[in-house]
C-alpha cells in the first residue's frame, strides 16, 4: 500500500512535469529559453531519495519529456538518469541538506546539464555560434534555477499548504 | 577478472545502471523517422488530454487576438459604410440635378449651399456662386424639385438667396390643371398660401402649382408645390388655398441659379 502511494507520487510528479513542459513553459519563454521542469523535479528527487530511485525517476522523466521532441529522445533520459544518480550518490558523501546549498546545487547542475544536453543532442549547433550556445545555456540555467527555487520551496513546505486547506 | 565481473553482475545497482544506459543508447540510436512516428503516436494518445488543453488555450488566445482585430475592422468598416451612404445620397442628388439641367431651356449655374441665415424673419441661404458666374440680384434659384427662392444680394463669389418661406417673398403662380392664377406667399408654418384665387375657381386638392412667369423673376412652369387645402371662405371673394412646397427647405445642399431675364 505504501509502495503504491509512493509510486502514485512519482506518477503525479511526471504528469506535473509534462503539464509544465507542454502547457506552461512555451507560454513563458525568456529570450527563447524555457525552464526545465524535468531537471528541477529530477534533482529534487535526487536530493531526497536513494540513488537508484533517483536514477529511475530521472530516466522515466527524461524519456516521457524527451518523446515530445523526437530529435532529443533518449538524450534527456540518459543525462537526467546519470545526473540524478551522480547527485544522489554525492548527496550521501557531501551533506546537501540546507535549502541555499540545494539552490546552489541546482544552479551548477542546471548549467552543466543544459550545456551537455545542447552539446550532445544539438551537436550541429557547436559548429555554429558557440557564444549563442553559452548565452542560451546561461539564460536557461538562470531561468530554471529561479523556477526551481520556487518549486523546491513549494515542495519543501507543501505540508503547510495542505494544512491551510 | 571473472570474479570481478561476477561481482558486478551480482550488484543489482550496476545492473540497473547498465540497463538504463543501454536503453538510453537504444532510444538515441532509433532512426529519426521511427522516433517521429513513436512521438506522434504518444502525443496523439497518451498525451492527448494535455495537447488538447494546450490547443484549447491556443484557440482562446487566437480568438482573443482575432476579436480585437475584428472589432478594429468593424469600426473601420462602420465609418466607411457611413461615408458610402453619404456619397450615395450625394450621387443620387447630383444625378437628379444633372437630369434637371439637361431638360431645362435656361442657363443654369450650379451652386452649393455654404450658409443658412439665422434670422427667423428673413429666411435665406448663402450659396457659393456670385457675380463671377454671371449671377445678379433677382435671379431665380431652384432645385430639381422646384422653386427655392431668388437672389437678393450678390457679391463676387457668393450670393444670398431669399427663400420661398421668407415672409417677403412672392411668386406669381398658376394651377397646372385649371390655369387659375394666384400669388404664392408664406404665412407661417410648413405650408405656403396661394392668394387671390377667386371662389369660382375649380382648383382642388392635389393640383400642382407652378410659376406663371408673370412676375418677371421666375420663368413659367417651375413647380412650386401641391395643393393640400382648398376651401371657400364665408363672405370672401377668394378661396383659401394652402400649398405644400415641392422643395424641402431644411435639407438644401445643392441648388441652381437660373440666369433668367438677362
Amino acid at each position: 500500500m505504501v509502495n503504491k502511494i509512493v509510486n502514485f507520487e512519482y506518477a503525479f510528479a511526471i504528469i506535473f512535469v509534462l503539464f509544465f513542459q507542454i502547457i506552461v513553459a512555451p507560454r513563458i519563454t525568456i529570450a527563447g529559453a524555457t525552464a526545465d521542469m524535468a531537471l528541477i523535479i529530477s534533482l529534487w528527487i535526487a536530493l531526497v531519495k536513494q540513488p537508484r530511485t533517483a536514477m529511475l525517476f530521472g530516466f522515466a522523466c527524461g524519456a516521457f519529456v524527451g518523446i515530445i521532441s523526437p530529435a532529443d529522445f533518449g538524450w534527456a533520459a540518459l543525462l537526467l538518469a546519470f545526473f540524478s544518480l551522480g547527485l544522489s550518490t554525492l548527496k550521501g558523501k557531501f551533506v546537501i541538506e540546507s535549502m541555499p546549498l540545494r539552490f546552489l546545487t541546482l544552479l551548477i547542475v542546471s548549467f552543466i546539464y543544459t550545456l551537455l544536453f545542447l552539446s550532445f543532442s544539438r551537436f550541429d549547433m557547436l559548429s555554429g555560434d558557440f557564444g549563442f550556445i553559452l548565452s542560451h545555456t546561461l539564460i536557461t540555467t538562470l531561468y530554471s534555477t529561479a523556477v526551481g527555487i520556487v518549486t523546491f520551496l513549494l515542495i519543501q513546505y507543501r505540508y503547510i499548504f495542505r494544512n491551510m486547506f | 577478472m571473472f570474479g570481478f565481473i561476477l561481482n558486478l553482475i551480482r550488484n543489482r545497482n550496476f545492473l540497473w545502471i547498465a540497463g538504463i544506459f543501454l536503453l538510453s543508447i537504444i532510444f538515441i540510436a532509433i532512426p529519426l523517422d521511427i522516433k517521429t512516428s513513436i512521438s506522434t503516436a504518444v502525443i496523439n494518445t497518451l498525451y492527448f488530454p494535455l495537447t488538447a488543453f494546450d490547443g484549447f488555450l491556443n484557440d482562446i488566445a487566437t480568438a482573443k487576438k482575432q476579436n480585437i482585430l475584428l472589432n478594429q475592422k468593424l469600426a473601420e468598416l462602420s465609418v466607411q459604410v457611413a461615408s458610402f451612404a453619404e456619397e450615395r445620397a450625394e450621387n443620387a442628388r447630383l444625378r437628379k440635378m444633372l437630369d434637371f439641367n439637361i431638360h431645362m431651356p435656361y442657363t443654369l449655374v450650379p451652386a452649393k449651399v455654404i450658409g443658412i441665415g439665422n434670422n427667423p424673419n428673413a429666411k435665406s441661404i448663402l450659396i457659393n456662386v456670385g457675380a463671377n458666374r454671371g449671377v445678379r440680384v433677382n435671379n431665380p434659384v431652384v432645385t430639381a424639385d422646384g422653386i427655392v427662392g431668388k437672389t437678393i444680394a450678390v457679391t463676387q463669389n457668393s450670393c444670398m438667396v431669399q427663400l420661398l418661406t421668407d415672409h417677403n417673398c412672392r411668386v406669381s403662380a398658376i394651377d397646372q390643371n385649371t390655369r387659375t392664377q394666384g400669388i404664392i406667399r408664406w404665412r407661417g408654418g410648413k405650408l405656403l398660401q396661394m392668394g387671390e384665387v377667386p371662389v369660382e375657381s375649380q382648383l382642388a386638392v392635389g393640383d400642382t402649382i407652378v410659376s406663371s412667369g408673370f412676375g418677371g423673376i421666375f420663368p413659367p412652369g417651375i413647380q412650386v408645390g401641391t395643393v393640400v387645402y382648398a376651401k371657400n371662405q364665408t363672405g370672401s371673394l377668394f378661396k383659401e388655398i394652402l400649398v405644400k412646397p415641392a422643395v424641402q427647405f431644411w435639407s438644401l445642399e445643392e441648388v441652381f441659379v437660373i440666369l433668367y431675364g438677362q
